[in-house]
Parts: structure tokens; sequence; C-alpha cells
């Protein structure tokens, strides 16, 4: 039976299982053994992840599960390579077309923004359009001491107009606007904003509803949600 | 021989698989209920074969790599570590010792010498608390045949009497940091300077390993990501202009409206206090002249 089960999927599920080996917790019941055939290549049992996958169809000795793998590397972890950085955003339907600033968080722990209402920022912490998976952020000021700003009209945005982002690898990536809504402050769901799995998205977000004077701030934060052109 | 070796190890693990259902990948964190488990080796100079329960897990494990992590089920797993040589595990260089691994948590087991050079192993617990938005986790841990260090950032100690084979952890903006390791009260590097990168939302474990005598004290490095959480709101606003020219027109009457009623109760209140205040100052000014007139 086990046979059947593709070999990438085996050499991992095997290799996992060995730590777990015959007196886990788990309770073994010594079930009999599924005997292999026959081995593939010697190769150090130590492989590196990639060898795992290695093992498709169509290989020489065919139902025959690689040999146990746990994944193996040198000690030298580094984060993965940072994704491109946004550096305009247009949306042509509301005349806006602003350049775009990686920022990270202010002193509060809020996403910080350039001063000017005229420049967006990207959470640079976040996913960038290039990313496999998750929600790029970009934000403006709806104001600043200059007056209005052009992210005053995403209030106006509708469902199915389009958003593009170019980075600093020149790519363009075009979006089709799914949703607008404004939402208070308090009720902002953060954590589903600035989500870095998930399908990837794009959300532009500004400030909206009424100023509050005493909190120097307005009520709402205005989100207008994209996904990638089809 | 290490094929034999290697055929016997597959043939327990498909049992084992086929006895307890599991279905395990691994992963950068542990499943729901189940523990992750990493292996460094840390001992220089040295290949050896790693035992978990009597099975040989790792074979030909090379000095300065890293195993893992593994997605198991939590339990206490008996680890033994042996010449690469070895037939089984019942003359093990280190241990056996036993890992107690607790579900959801995140583990490191590390082979590598104690101070005085002598061949140990230690598991330690990778924290994954959530940082904080913008902020990274650095992890120290001395594991190297060597006295009490201090390690150095910018050439500023950050961390001072670090010992085998203890950690020291620290929360930083994200960043690269230019590190060194220095006997600790000296300024004088054993180890670096070498640039450490502490990235967002990940906590970056750093080894220091080797053997001071033996002049191979090394660096290794092993990170846990996923500790990132979210900025707490987004203040795009600064001056209220927007609010004043374009919030709408259900919004805008309804302020003014709710400003100018509290403008008026506010006078009311005001009239009432201010008139209540001279009745009873009227009062008291009857009830006792001289102190009236010292009040006033």
């Amino acid at each position: 039976m086990t046979h059947q089960r593709p070999a990438a999927l085996t050499a991992l599920a095997v290799g996992v299982a060995l730590l777990v080996g015959a007196c886990s917790p788990g309770g073994s019941t010594g079930a009999p053994a599924a005997e292999p055939t026959s081995q593939a290549s010697p190769a150090p049992a130590a492989t590196l992840p990639g060898a795992a996958g290695a093992g498709g169809a169509g290989t020489a000795t065919p139902s025959t599960p690689e040999p146990p793998t746990v994944p193996v590397r040198p000690a030298r972890d580094q984060p993965p390579p940072a994704p491109p950085a946004p550096v305009q955003v247009t949306l042509p339907a509301l005349d806006l077309d602003l350049p775009v600033t990686a920022d990270g968080v202010d002193d509060q722990g809020r996403m910080a923004l350039p001063p000017s209402a005229r420049v967006a920022a990207w959470y640079k912490f976040g996913s960038a359009p290039a990313s496999v998976a998750g929600t790029t952020v970009i934000s403006a000021h709806v104001d600043d001491p200059d007056g209005v700003g052009p992210f005053a009209r995403l209030r106006d945005a509708e469902v199915g107009q389009q958003v593009g982002v170019v980075d600093a690898a020149g790519t363009t990536y075009n979006y089709t606007v799914t949703e607008v809504r404004s939402i208070p402050k308090a009720d902002l769901p953060t954590r589903d904003l600035f989500e870095r799995t998930g399908d990837p998205r794009l959300v532009l977000v500004t400030c909206g509803g009424t100023w509050d004077r005493e909190q120097r701030s307005y009520t709402d934060n205005v989100l207008v949600t994209a996904v990638p052109s089809t | 021989m290490t094929s034999t070796a290697r055929r016997r190890v597959a043939l327990v693990g498909v049992s084992a698989l086929t006895a307890i259902g599991l279905s395990a990948v691994p992963a950068t964190a542990a499943t729901d209920g189940n523990a992750a488990l990493s292996v460094l080796h840390a001992v220089p100079d040295t290949p050896v074969d790693v035992w978990v329960n009597g099975e040989r897990t790792l074979d030909d494990f090379q000095p300065g790599d890293l195993a893992g992590p593994l997605d198991l089920a939590p339990g206490t797993y008996t680890v033994a570590i042996t010449a690469p040589d070895a037939t089984d595990a019942s003359a093990p260089v280190i241990g056996p010792v036993d890992l107690p691994l607790e579900a959801g948590g995140n583990y490191t087991a590390v082979a590598h010498l104690d101070a005085a050079g002598a061949p140990t192993a230690t598991l330690f617990t990778n924290s994954t608390q959530a940082t904080a938005a913008g902020e990274g986790r650095l992890t120290v841990r001395h594991v190297a045949a060597a006295p009490a260090v201090d390690v150095l950032a910018g050439g500023q100690a950050v961390i001072t009497g670090l010992t085998n084979p203890n950690e020291s952890v620290l929360d930083l903006p994200a960043g690269t940091i230019s590190a060194s390791v220095a006997a600790a009260g000296t300024t004088t590097p054993v180890i670096g300077p070498a640039d450490v990168t502490v990235a967002e939302g990940v906590n970056t474990i750093v080894y220091a390993w080797g053997s001071l005598d033996a002049g191979n004290l090394a660096l290794a490095t092993q990170t846990v990501d996923g500790l990132h959480s979210a900025p707490s709101g987004v203040p795009s606003g600064l001056t209220g202009s927007a609010a004043d020219s374009v919030a709408t027109t259900s919004l805008v009457p309804g302020v003014a409206i709710t400003f100018m009623a509290s403008l008026f109760a506010l006078a009311l209140a005001v009239g009432g206090v201010l008139l209540t205040r001279t009745r009873l100052q009227e009062h008291a000014a009857q009830a006792s002249g001289t102190k009236a007139h010292r009040d006033a």
C-alpha cells in the first residue's frame, strides 16, 4: 500500500516518522513493516530538502521510497530576500498617481506614513506585489498642511476599477477593486489587514469620517481592497 | 554499510508511520498540538550519527549543520549521538539524553562542547512569542569551549557575561547589526565582527560554538519566523481638512447640530453654575459677613 504513495511524500513522511520511532508516546502497535524492495542510489541519509521532491514518477526504481530524508542545511540561516518595494501607485479612474516609499512603524507601533499626503507609504514588513501571498498595504494621509490629498478620493472608488502598482524592479502589477469600505478606527481588523499569508491582494488605506479635534484624528479608515487582475 | 543502515531505518520509519497514522512534513513551526525540533551539530571536526529512540535518524551529520525542523507529536524523545561508524546507540559519545517536547513548543537540540571542552548536548526552547510590529528577536547562545563572553554590537556590549550553555534574548528594531563576541569584560573580538540580520517578526538565533583553545570558534545561525504582529493602526490624517471639505453631507449637518446642541447645553450648565454660586455666596454673606468678605 505504501508503494502507491508518491515517493516525495513518502520520503518526507518517513523522515519525520523516524524521529517518532517505535517508542513514540503515540503508542506503537508493532504493525508489520512494509518491506522496501530495494534502495535508490546511495546518497547521504541526511540530504537537502530539495532531494525529497526529486523522487517523482518515472525513476529507475519504481515503487521504492527514497531513503529517509531529514532536511539538513549549513547553520547559516538568512531571512528570505525582500521582495522589490512598490514605487508608484495609480488609480486612473480617480486620477490618482502617487510615488510610494517603504515605511515601517511609528513610535506608537502604528503604520508609519510620510508627512506629505502626496506621497504614499508601503508597509515594508508586509507583503509586496511580487510576494506569493499576503496583503500589500499602501497608505497615504488624506490631508496635510497643504490641504486635501489625492487619497481623499478613495472614498469614491468603485468595484471594478483598475489599480496599478509599479515596483522597484520595474514590474507593473494590475489589480481590480473588489471592495470599498469605511471602518471606525477602533474596529480596524489590523491582523487581517496586514496578513502575510493568504491570497495576494492590495489594500489602499487612508482616513475618513469626521475629524476629532481633541484626538487630532479622523474617526474612520477608508479601505479599498483590490485583487490581482486576471 | 550506511546503505544497510538506511534501509533498516526506512523500514522502521514506514512501520511507525503506519502504526501511528502520522502524517507530518518538515515545517517552520509546529502544527497545532505538535512540537518543532531542530538539531544543530556544534562539536568541531567530528561527523556523528544521531539516534532517536534507538533509531539512527541523522547519518554522517556534519559539524556546523542544522537539521529540521521536524513536526513531532509531543512527548519525551531519547537522543544519543555516536561516532559515524557505530552500529547501534549503545556506545554514545553524547547522551543518551531525554528531550521532553511539549505541544506547541519549538526546540533546538544542540550537540556541543561544554566550557571545558567535553562533548555534551543541550535542549534549547526557541521563543515564538509575538514580536512587536517593526521588531525582531535576537537570541545568542554560548555553546563553545570558552569562558564567559560579552556580545558587542557596534562596539558596545549588548550582552554581558554569557556562559556555556546559556542564552540571552533581546528584541530589537529590525535591521542588520555588526556583532562580535569577546571575552567577558573585554572588547577584542574572538569571533567576528559579523553582520547579523535581525529580520522583523523573526527569532534569529546565533550560536557561538567551537573551541577557544583550538582556535575554531565560529557562529552558526538559525531563524524561526512567523512571530510578527500587525501595526496597531493607520493614522492617515493630519489636519481634518479632508473632513471639512469632503465629509459626507449626512455627517456634516449632524456634527454641526450636535456641536451647536453641545454649546447650548454647555451655556445652560455654565449659567446654572454661576447662578447657583452667586446665590450661595449671597447666602454665605448673609450668614457670616466677615468670612464672606475675606473670601471675596
